[in-house]
C-alpha cells in the first residue's frame, strides 16, 4: 500500500512539474479575453464552493473528492 | 442548419463580450439553506436532516502587492428525530444526544505577490466550532506563473488541529481527544489554447487521532437477525489517502464554455473514490449568467464496514457514508445584475443542487446571494 501512493505521488508530481517548466507557451496576451472569461473559472462561485464542500464532500467516505482543498474530514470543512 | 449555427455563434459573441469582470475589492453576502432525508442506510440510525446559514465574505486589495480575505459563517443543523429502538435491545437510552447543533466558521487569509514576480504567498487561518469539537488551522500556499501566464504551478500545505468534546452518541461523558489533519496539494494549471484550459492536481492527505465518530453506533444482532444491542464504531486513529484530479474548460465563444471535471482517489481503508462532472455555462444577457453540471461519483466499501458487527472485532463501522454508494448530482448557478451603477456594481446569484445515493439518502440544497464589486 505505501508503494502504490509513492508511485502514484512521484508520477503525478513529475509529470507536471517536467510539462510546465519545459515553457509551455500557448497564448499571447491579446489572446486571453475567453481565458479570462467567468464561465472559463473552474469554480464557479465561491459560496457554491463553500455549501457543496460542507454539504456533499462531508458525505463520500467523510471527505473531499472534488479536487479542492478540504479541511481533513469530520464534515467540518 | 449552418446559418442557424452563425446566428447562434453570433448571438453568443454579442452576450458575451460584456463580460463579468474581475473587481479588485468584493463583499458578499449568501444564505444556505439543505434538506436531507433518509430513506436507507443505517435502519437504527435517522440521518435527515436541515441546515440554515448566513455567510459573510470579503474580499479586499489593500495595495498593489498585498490582500486580504476574510469568511464568517453560521449555521444551525436541526437533526431528524431519533429512530425508536426496538425493546429487543438491551440498554435503550438515547441514540443521539442533541437534535440541534449550532455551527461557526471563520477564515482569514492573506496574500502577497510583488509587482512584477511570478511568485505569490498565501497564508490563512481557519477556525471551526461546534457542540461536539472545535478546529483550528493554517494554510500556506505557493504559486508561481510560468511562461508568461500560460502555466501555474502551486503548491499548498494545509493543517488542521481539532479538539474533540467529550460527549458519545448514548450521552456519555467521555476523555478530550485530538485530531490533526495534513494537506499536501500540489496543482498544475495550463492555457493549452486561446479557447482551452486545463487544471491537474495530487493531493496527500493524512489523519491522526479519533477518526470515529462520537454519535456513529453499531447494531449487535442475534442468531435470527434480531438487534438486540448497540456496540461502539471503532476506527484506526490514522488515516493516509492520495487523490488525483483533473479539470478543464473549453470556450468556443466568449462567454459560452464546456467543462469537465474528474477525481480519482484511494485511502488506506480500502476506499476507491472516484467522480466525474460535465459542466456547460452560457451567457444569458450582458451580466447574466448560468451554469449547469451534472455529478457522478461512486465508492467502493471501507474494510472496516460491517453488516454484522461483533463482540470481538478491533475496528468495524456501520457508517454508510464509508459503505459502497453511487451519487448522482444535479445542479445550476444563475448569476445576474441587481444594478447597473459602478463602485459598487451589485450582482445576485442564485444555485440549487441535489443529490441521490443509491443507499437511500437523498438531499436538496440552496443558495441566495448578493454580491457588491468595487
Amino acid at each position: 500500500m505505501k508503494g502504490f501512493f509513492l508511485g502514484l505521488l512521484a508520477a503525478a508530481i513529475l509529470a507536471p512539474v517536467t510539462l510546465a517548466t519545459s515553457g509551455c507557451s500557448t497564448t499571447r496576451y491579446h489572446e486571453r479575453a475567453k481565458l479570462a472569461d467567468h464561465c472559463m473559472q473552474l469554480d464557479a462561485d465561491p459560496a457554491l464552493v463553500f455549501i457543496r464542500t460542507k454539504t456533499e464532500g462531508a458525505r463520500e467516505a467523510a471527505f473531499g473528492g472534488y479536487g479542492r482543498s478540504p479541511a481533513g474530514g469530520c464534515g467540518c470543512e | 442548419m449552418r446559418v442557424v449555427a452563425s446566428w447562434v455563434g453570433a448571438l453568443l459573441v454579442v452576450l458575451g463580450c460584456a463580460a463579468p469582470v474581475a473587481a479588485e475589492n468584493t463583499f458578499e453576502v449568501d444564505l444556505f439553506a439543505f434538506s436531507q432525508a433518509d430513506h436507507g442506510g443505517q435502519p437504527l440510525r435517522a440521518e435527515g436532516m436541515t441546515y440554515g446559514s448566513l455567510r459573510l465574505a470579503a474580499d479586499l486589495q489593500l495595495s498593489d502587492t498585498l490582500g486580504v480575505t476574510l469568511n464568517a459563517a453560521g449555521g444551525l443543523i436541526d437533526n431528524e428525530d431519533p429512530q425508536p429502538l426496538p425493546a429487543t435491545v438491551d440498554q435503550v437510552l438515547t441514540t443521539q444526544a442533541s437534535a440541534e447543533i449550532i455551527t461557526l466558521d471563520a477564515q482569514a487569509s492573506l496574500r502577497y505577490r510583488p509587482l512584477g514576480s511570478p511568485w505569490g504567498v498565501t497564508t490563512g487561518l481557519y477556525y471551526h466550532h461546534q457542540r461536539r469539537y472545535v478546529f483550528i488551522g493554517a494554510d500556506a500556499t505557493a504559486s508561481l506563473d510560468l511562461a508568461g501566464g500560460d502555466s501555474v504551478l502551486a503548491l499548498t500545505y494545509s493543517f488542521r488541529f481539532g479538539i474533540k468534546k467529550p460527549r458519545r452518541w448514548d450521552d456519555l461523558v467521555m476523555d478530550f481527544d485530538f485530531l490533526r489533519s495534513h494537506n499536501l496539494i500540489f496543482g498544475w494549471t495550463q492555457h493549452l489554447s486561446p479557447s482551452w484550459l486545463v487544471g491537474t492536481s495530487v493531493q496527500y492527505t493524512r489523519q491522526d487521532g479519533p477518526l470515529d465518530d462520537q454519535f456513529n453506533f453499531v447494531v449487535l444482532y442475534d442468531d435470527a437477525g434480531v438487534p438486540v444491542h448497540l456496540g461502539f464504531e471503532a476506527l484506526p486513529r490514522e488515516r493516509n489517502r492520495v487523490q488525483i484530479s483533473l479539470r478543464t474548460r473549453y470556450s468556443p465563444v466568449q462567454g459560452l464554455s464546456f467543462g469537465l471535471d474528474g477525481s480519482v482517489y484511494r485511502d488506506d481503508w480500502d476506499v476507491t473514490h472516484g467522480a466525474i462532472e460535465p459542466s456547460l455555462e452560457i451567457p444569458l444577457s450582458p451580466l447574466t449568467r448560468v451554469r449547469l453540471w451534472y455529478r457522478f461519483a461512486a465508492q467502493t466499501r471501507a474494510k472496516y464496514f460491517r453488516e454484522r458487527p461483533t463482540t470481538v472485532a478491533q475496528y468495524q463501522t456501520q457508517d454508510f457514508d464509508l459503505d459502497a454508494f453511487t451519487v448522482q448530482s444535479p445542479g445550476m448557478l444563475l448569476l445576474f445584475p441587481l444594478s447597473t451603477t459602478t463602485d459598487p456594481r451589485w450582482m445576485g446569484r442564485l444555485s440549487a443542487f441535489g443529490f441521490f445515493r443509491s443507499d437511500g439518502i437523498s438531499a436538496g440544497g440552496a443558495n441566495l446571494g448578493v454580491e457588491a464589486l468595487w
